[in-house]
């Protein structure tokens, strides 16, 4: 391999500095092109995911069991599974259903009635935003305090008026200071002053009405219980491992879930997006062989008198074969190292900073190991072919028509 | 007494062999070459001296006829072993020199060496030497583009003998050259065959080269004569 390595190094070295210059960008675009696309769809389905962690399940959820209604002892469980060296944080939260009204000329006439999804959530506000940020997501007016009773804040997709939303009706447009009328499933009705609106773009929970845990408790009759435990890990991938910790905590006997069991629908849309990246992939790769192939083929015509002078010395084909190929092996292999950091280092970081506003959450294009692993090895072996067969169609000629 | 370093016999080169109207470049051609001999190949335009030379360099396959070049049936040989006979057997100077342009001086000249996967500690003081018999110390770090034609040539010589080969072939080695340069060429080419013994067939439109030629042979539409 010496003399095939010498003769790929010098001519690269010593070539054309432009043609060089675009044959590396050619690729480049091309291996960027590979990656962006299937980063967008990953960045889709990342954000869906983020979006359901961090506004409604986090790593780790604890519910109670399915004929039961809450979780009793949730103070004490929350200082047990606290204690475990890869939680990051842990809430408790209790809920209700119900249904809000928006009387908005308070005249008793063209109430406004919602009945949505992510019905009332009574936090702790002082600690919740740890491990849930609702916090950063209120766009009008402020958070809860600590405590608040006849206050609430109500997500973007109930209160109406704040953009699309996937509900057919919506309380019509409230405005931060409106009161809403809230009337619970127990049949207690309740007035709430809005004191803020936020969007998530998560729908579950901008759907939702918050209050404070003791609003909430006086309208329930709770104390200590909690309808969800949400916990926060350091490190996502170690959620199984929590799962199965937090079970043998006092024999727990609840429903202890991580993210990716509740994360059903999105799974599906995401192997959806998987498929189609997949099959974007191997176009992509086609397509980039192609390129390869033509980009070699005319650099290949360019020096078929010098293939022709080195079979003329007598220098073995193979010799002259290797050379070609580790020449396209380096446009290819520098292609896809300089397309990866142009990705990593400009596009994602620009969209990191401006980040593309989808109906599910503000998306970042994202490179997925495995994507980017398959993508080098497609693009490696579209490289190799691209660069393999113009340069044995030349160098099996004879020599005096290359000569010529 | 000399012995023949090359022989050929009938040799036949057509070409558009299928056509209806092929082209006979060489009917049967019959020529011998002994060791240390300096031959000119003469002729005018299209009478197949080129075509000849080709043959004999191993450049081409004949249609037909018998090549025996330092003892071998090279009629015979594999596209393979004819490759590795011409890298060890045979040396070529092209007429318009064919050095690699991205190989500096040095680098051209140790290509067949490094072919032959020779180690560098081994060529170096060849090349050296070599260098400094075509007249060319100092420049082995430039490339070919920062070489005059007369120079390139050299290298071209220089390239082609580093394997110390059988016989040499020259194509009109001059053609691109002035006059000067030209009788430089012509003048190493017989201080090859004058102090080493190296046996060189050259093709040439130069009537001023006989003077350096030990026998020059006339080819006229394919045939000596």
């Amino acid at each position: 391999m010496k003399l095939p390595i010498f003769l790929a190094y010098k001519t690269i070295l010593r070539g054309n500095k432009g043609s060089l210059s675009l044959t590396i960008f050619i690729l480049l675009a091309v291996f960027l092109n590979l990656l962006f696309i299937d980063s967008i769809f990953a960045g889709i389905a990342k954000t869906m995911d983020d979006g359901k962690i961090n506004y409604q399940y986090g790593e780790v959820i604890i519910e109670p069991k399915e004929d039961e209604k809450y979780i009793k002892n949730a103070n004490e469980f929350v200082n047990e599974i606290n204690d475990f060296y890869y939680v990051k944080s842990v809430t408790s939260r209790i809920r209700s259903g119900a249904t809000f009204f928006n009387d908005k000329n308070n005249d008793g006439r063209d109430v406004a009635k919602f009945g949505g999804a992510g019905g009332v959530i009574g936090i702790d506000a002082e600690n919740d935003n740890k491990s849930i940020d609702i916090k950063s997501t209120v766009f009008e007016g402020r958070y809860l305090k600590k405590n608040e009773i006849g206050s609430a804040i109500i997500g973007a997709d109930a209160a109406g008026g704040y953009g699309s939303s996937p509900f057919p009706r919506d309380l019509e447009g409230v405005l931060v200071g409106d009161t809403i009328e809230v009337e619970y499933y127990n049949g207690i009705s309740r007035e709430y002053k809005i004191v803020g609106i936020f969007k998530t773009k998560n729908f579950d929970v901008d759907s939702a009405l918050i209050v404070t845990k003791k609003e909430l408790n006086s309208v329930l009759g709770t104390t200590g219980e909690a309808s969800e435990i949400i916990v926060r890990l350091n490190d996502r991938s170690l959620s199984k491992k929590a799962v199965s910790d937090f079970e043998s905590v006092q024999d727990a006997g609840y429903e202890i879930s991580d993210w990716d069991e509740k994360l059903e629908f999105g799974r599906s849309i995401n192997k959806s997006f998987d498929m189609i990246g997949g099959i974007l992939r191997i176009i992509g790769s086609i397509v980039a062989g192609l390129v390869i192939f033509i980009i070699i083929f005319v650099d290949i015509l360019n020096r078929r008198k010098q293939i022709g002078i080195m079979k003329a010395i007598g220098v073995p084909q193979i010799y002259i074969t290797n050379s070609y190929l580790i020449r396209g092996m380096f446009y290819t292999s520098v292609g896809m190292i300089l397309g990866y950091l142009c990705m990593e280092y400009c596009v994602i970081a620009y969209f990191e900073k401006n980040p593309i506003d989808f109906p599910m959450g503000w998306m970042v294009p994202y490179i997925k190991i495995e994507s980017l692993k398959m993508s080098i090895i497609l693009f490696t072996i579209a490289g190799f072919v691209g660069s393999f067969l113009p340069t044995i169609r030349e160098v099996r000629k004879k020599i005096l028509d290359l000569m010529r | 007494m000399k012995k023949n370093i090359l022989k050929v016999e009938k040799l036949v080169k057509t070409y558009k062999i299928d056509s209806p109207s092929p082209i006979l470049a060489l009917r049967g051609v019959d020529f011998t070459c002994q060791e240390g001999e300096f031959v000119g190949l003469m002729g005018r335009s299209g009478s197949g001296k080129s075509t000849f030379l080709h043959q004999l360099a191993l450049l081409d396959v004949p249609t037909s006829g018998y090549i025996e070049l330092a003892g071998v049936d090279v009629s015979k040989l594999s596209q393979k072993k004819r490759a590795v006979f011409r890298l060890k057997t045979l040396g070529y100077v092209f007429q318009d020199y064919a050095l690699i342009p991205e190989l500096n001086l040095y680098e051209n000249i140790a290509l067949p060496m490094m072919a032959l996967k020779v180690s560098k500690s081994k060529y170096h003081l060849e090349i050296v030497e070599i260098i400094r018999r075509v007249g060319l110390e100092g420049r082995e770090n430039n490339l070919p583009s920062e070489l005059s034609g007369g120079e390139q040539q050299r290298v071209s010589i220089a390239r082609a003998i580093i394997n110390k080969p059988k016989i040499l072939f020259a194509d009109e080695p001059t053609a691109n050259l002035d006059v000067e340069s030209a009788t430089v060429i012509m003048e190493l080419m017989r201080e090859l065959v004058d102090k080493y013994n190296q046996t060189i067939i050259i093709v040439t439109h130069e009537q001023d080269d006989e003077k350096y030629l030990d026998r020059v042979v006339h080819l006229t539409d394919g045939k000596f004569f």
